[in-house]
């Protein structure tokens, strides 16, 4: 289970402080998905980093089955990245260097979890088949968007913390990767952590939540 | 708003990337005043040397290339001179020497009444009247410096400021240089200012004896290949500044070009702005050429003295050690300067003339784009390397032999990306299980284009030092092992006086174990003027000669008078080989010899015939013996030394021992070298300040390139050494990648460009400590490059690392 208790995080900005998070508590149990919304600049991203123990909290803890992340030092936390999460960023991070193919296979053998007839499904599922030997900068923000999804659900990951994970998509990829998404996660028994604005990728979530003025409230499960 | 103030708006928001990236704007200013500075550098030698060469000629121009001597090299009675006028030999007498009371300073006394119709007094009246020359005040001519250093010794002459002549020398009148020199009716030499009679017989008779030199073509031809030497290294420290500055400007075009498509969106032309960033670039040329004068003008003058010492060898006389400023040179470095700077930024310049207001079409992969550029640069590089074959095989001369050079140099660098790239292609070959060795290996192929630039100067440099080290390392060897032959003789002896000369002889019979005459005339075969020497055949010869061919039994074939000994040069020059004739004219005597060896004579650039001595004396037996090689076989001389001295009352410096002599021939040596080697330090230096501002440079961009693994879970620490590792690969591979490089490059300056020089080929040697040497130098530019930018990664906030990537990169 992962366990948010506490969690502040504030910026310096040539305004003064500006403070994101304010006192951030939840649990997400395992196995369940959440959707965070809120208006653009509200911290989703930011609580979606300090999560996966990317960005520091100011104050408070992030546990994941009973580790606290933030007690770790970095080695600690990169393994523990690796080896139980998968984040799916805004602007899909993939690199450049390698090829869709590489990219996708790039986690799971990292974290020692690969399984080529998954991989295979996976992206046939998200329609990625035709340009696994393209490189990211051959291809659509859409597809890049999906490989960057693929890359995720192919490493089994506990968690995953997708942010914007529909936002560049059309109607029909919303659908589908909306449909991969969960399918997959509840197979899996992976929690998924989605910030977004697409109302129709929060309908499909367990549990909605709302963050707004830096706390996050429940508002559907 | 006017048209003008709108454009200087535009100029300004062009400008602004500079002010978000001060980083950049220093690396340009470095690049820039780099390549400027070791442009000048070597361009303000040469000027200075030039000057020096220049002088020399002038006073070359009062000596002509056939003259009179002295058989024993001594003054003689200027009576001869009226003898051979009286029976019709159109000559004029000379006397040179220097006055008792200042060394330093050499007078040259002419006639220029008995040489009014030759080419030399033509050029002397031209800078002096002729009635004020031969004024009763009888005028001294030397130029600012020599006055000022003599003139309180001759403190009643007049003297006449004449800029062109050499430091330490003064030309008048005869009778006023036999005044001055207390040589009254002496001459050294006479010189011929008609046609040469073919009968020497009356020379003969009355002690003298024709000479002919080719001292001008000899110090044109040395000199020629000095400044070319130094022209190539000026060209390629140029080159490599250039490529720092070309690295920068590229990236800095990437990282501004969505910045230059507003302005395109706003209305401005792509002509406009291309126009705004050649004033720009002028502007940056402009300062940093300014600065690189300033720089250049630091570094002559620090490497002025060792050139004067290599120079002063060379032409036979002190070089001024000053470094003249002229504006016409100013104005034509900072147009070097600009044009270099308009050059390296052909391609910014092209593309922001192409730029679209929008993004459209597809965008190019960096493996497209770098399969393109690898393509460009793999066609010139056979292309460069197809002329080079064809220089090879047909080629001919010392600018031959330099372009040769640098297209091996441009070939074999722009063939390094093609072998990085083609290298790591072949790893990932392979199925590679470990992701991040993957990741590490196809990175490293990404980099390939961004780091090209600062590995191709970087492999320039190290080339050319393991070239040029190789080259001089293997001509030192090979001189001082030759010396070691050559100057086998514990002492050296010389005297002026025949008689004084013949009674020594006997006296060392007994003292010594060999007594060695050596004697020579000057000769002609073929048009080319070469030197016959006399020599006693002996054990010590025959031990240690340098021979680099030889028949069967050849010392005793050459001491039964068989056959003779030439040197490599004149093997060359004749294309003359062993059993071959020779056929030689010295002093109206026709004489041909059987070449039965052939001998290396390094540091000379004369033919020469080596005959017994027995043979000589018969061929001409005017000739004193004056010359003496001594062997005793023993490490202290001394005491025979001093016995010599007192015995024969002769000066301490007709005594030479044989350390002095092989100290004095290596010092000269080093001296010769010092600038080269100096120069390809400085390129190295260059290279690493290249390697340090692309890494620096890159490592904005890279941070943002690394965030995608660092986010996945590899931690920065970890990723910092990978970076390291990947920098640390690629300048050992350009390493290794350099060494044959450098081996050809020595192989082309020993086998052409010295052989063209000097007509002397020098056995190649390797040296792997020095290339060990190297390597650790190398290690050390990898590592202070990389260490600002290792810290840079391992400190990454990570929200810079979490920062949006862009792949308009």
């Amino acid at each position: 289970m992962l366990a948010v208790k506490n969690v502040s995080k504030s910026y310096v900005i040539p305004e003064g402080v500006q403070e994101v998070l304010k006192g951030v508590s939840f649990d997400f149990p395992r196995g369940s998905s959440f959707a965070i919304l809120g208006e653009s600049g509200s911290g989703k991203s930011t609580l979606l980093h300090v999560m996966a123990g990317l960005e520091k909290p100011d104050t408070g803890t992030v546990t994941l089955n009973d580790t606290n992340m933030w007690i770790l030092n970095e080695s600690g936390r990169a393994k523990l990245r690796r080896e139980k999460m998968a984040v799916v960023f805004q602007q899909y991070n993939l690199i450049n260097s390698l090829t869709i193919g590489q990219n996708i296979s790039f986690l799971p053998k990292l974290a020692g979890r690969y399984d080529s007839s998954f991989i295979r499904k996976t992206v046939d599922a998200l329609g990625l088949s035709n340009i696994l030997s393209k490189y990211p900068e051959q291809t659509s923000g859409g597809q890049q968007q999906r490989t960057a999804l693929a890359r995720a659900l192919v490493s089994k990951p506990s968690v995953i913390f997708a942010d914007e994970p529909t936002g560049n998509l059309d109607e029909d990829n919303t659908q589908r990767v909306i449909e991969v998404l969960t399918k997959f996660t509840n197979n899996m028994s992976t929690s998924l952590i989605v910030a977004t604005h697409s109302e129709l990728l929060a309908s499909k979530m367990n549990s909605v939540t709302v963050l707004e003025g830096g706390t996050l409230k429940l508002v559907k499960t | 708003m006017s048209k003008p103030r709108s454009l200087f708006s535009v100029f300004l928001v062009v400008l602004t990337h500079w002010k978000r990236k001060p980083l950049q704007l220093f690396l340009i200013f470095v690049g820039l005043t780099t390549a400027t500075a070791l442009w000048s550098t070597v361009k303000l030698i040469n000027e200075s040397a030039e000057r020096s060469f220049n002088a020399a000629q002038q006073l070359l121009n009062q000596t002509s290339a056939e003259s009179i001597q002295s058989i024993n090299g001594n003054y003689f009675p200027d009576d001869s001179f009226v003898e051979l006028r009286k029976q019709g030999w159109e000559v004029t007498p000379i006397l040179r020497g220097s006055p008792p009371y200042e060394p330093l300073l050499t007078i040259i006394g002419v006639d220029l009444i008995s040489s009014m119709t030759s080419s030399s007094s033509q050029r002397l009246m031209k800078t002096v009247d002729f009635e004020r020359f031969m004024a009763d005040s009888k005028p001294l001519l030397a130029n600012q410096r020599t006055y000022e250093k003599f003139s309180q010794n001759t403190v009643l002459d007049t003297f006449i400021i004449l800029s062109d002549l050499p430091d330490g020398y003064i030309i008048c009148d005869i009778g006023k240089a036999q005044e001055l020199l207390g040589l009254e009716g002496r001459l050294s030499s006479m010189e011929f200012v008609g046609p040469i009679p073919n009968d020497m017989t009356e020379l003969l008779a009355l002690g003298l004896y024709f000479t002919e030199t080719n001292q001008k073509n000899e110090i044109q031809n040395l000199s020629r290949s000095f400044h070319l030497n130094l022209e190539a290294f000026g060209f390629l420290s140029f080159v490599v500044g250039l490529f720092i500055y070309y690295s920068i400007i590229t990236m800095a075009y990437e990282q501004r070009k969505s910045a230059l498509r507003n302005l395109r969106v706003l209305g401005i032309s792509a002509i406009t702005l291309s126009s705004l960033m050649i004033l720009e670039i002028a502007l940056f040329a402009l300062l940093s050429g300014n600065l690189g004068m300033f720089v250049s003008f630091i570094i002559a003058s620090y490497l002025l003295p060792d050139v004067s010492v290599a120079l002063a060898s060379l032409f036979d006389q002190d070089m001024t050690h000053i470094i003249s400023f002229s504006p016409s040179f100013w104005i034509l470095s900072l147009f070097v300067s600009l044009l270099g700077a308009i050059t390296a930024s052909s391609t910014v310049l092209w593309r922001a003339s192409k730029l679209s207001p929008l993004e459209t079409g597809k965008k190019i992969a960096w493996v497209q784009k770098a399969n393109y550029t690898l393509k460009g640069q793999a066609f010139l590089c056979v292309l460069f390397s197809l002329v080079a074959c064809i220089l090879m095989l047909y080629g001919d001369g010392l600018l031959a032999a330099f372009i040769l050079l640098g297209l091996i140099i441009l070939a074999s660098t722009l063939a390094l990306p093609t072998v990085l790239w083609t290298a790591v292609n072949f790893i990932l070959s392979f199925k590679i299980d470990n992701p991040i060795f993957q990741w590490f290996i196809a990175d490293t192929k990404q980099q390939i284009n961004g780091l090209s630039a600062c590995l191709m100067s970087l492999l320039i440099a190290l080339s050319v030092n393991i070239g040029v080290n190789g080259m001089i390392e293997s001509f030192r060897q090979t001189f001082l092992g030759w010396l070691d032959q050559r100057l086998v003789s514990e002492l050296y002896l010389s005297v002026k006086d025949p008689a004084l000369a013949s009674q020594i002889e006997l006296y060392l019979d007994e003292k010594v174990e060999s007594v060695l005459p050596i004697v020579k005339v000057p000769a002609r075969t073929k048009n080319i003027l070469i030197d016959i020497f006399g020599f006693s055949p002996d054990l010590t010869y025959e031990e240690n000669w340098p021979l680099l061919q030889a028949e069967d039994m050849a010392w005793e074939k050459i001491t039964r008078g068989e056959g003779v000994l030439i040197n490599e040069q004149l093997s060359r020059r004749l294309q003359a080989g062993l059993s071959d004739n020779i056929s030689v004219i010295s002093n109206g005597r026709y004489l041909t010899f059987k070449v039965l060896a052939i001998y290396s004579d390094y540091g000379n650039s004369k033919g020469q015939i080596m005959i017994p001595i027995s043979v000589f004396d018969e061929k001409f037996p005017e000739i004193p013996h004056l010359q003496f090689a001594l062997r005793t076989y023993s490490s202290n001389n001394e005491e025979l030394r001093r016995d010599l001295i007192q015995k024969f009352d002769i000066n301490s410096t007709s005594i030479t021992d044989q350390q002095s002599l092989k100290d004095f021939s290596t010092q000269i040596f080093e001296k010769t070298f010092s600038v080269t080697r100096a120069l390809a330090v400085l390129t190295l230096a260059v290279a690493g300040v290249s390697l340090f501002t692309s890494v620096t440079s890159l490592s904005a961009q890279r941070i943002s390139q690394i965030a995608p693994v660092w986010a996945i879970g590899i931690n920065r620490k970890a990723l910092a050494k990978l970076e390291f590792l990947r920098i640390f690969t690629f300048t050992f591979i350009t390493f290794i990648f350099s060494v044959p490089i450098g081996l050809v490059i020595a192989w082309i300056l020993m086998n052409y460009v010295h052989l063209e020089a000097f007509d002397w080929r020098i056995p190649a040697k390797y040296f792997p400590v020095q290339w060990l040497e190297l390597f650790l130098v190398n290690l050390a530019v990898t590592f202070v490059s990389v260490f600002l930018y290792y810290f840079s990664i391992r400190r990454a906030s990570p929200s810079d690392l979490l920062r949006v990537t862009s792949y308009e990169t």
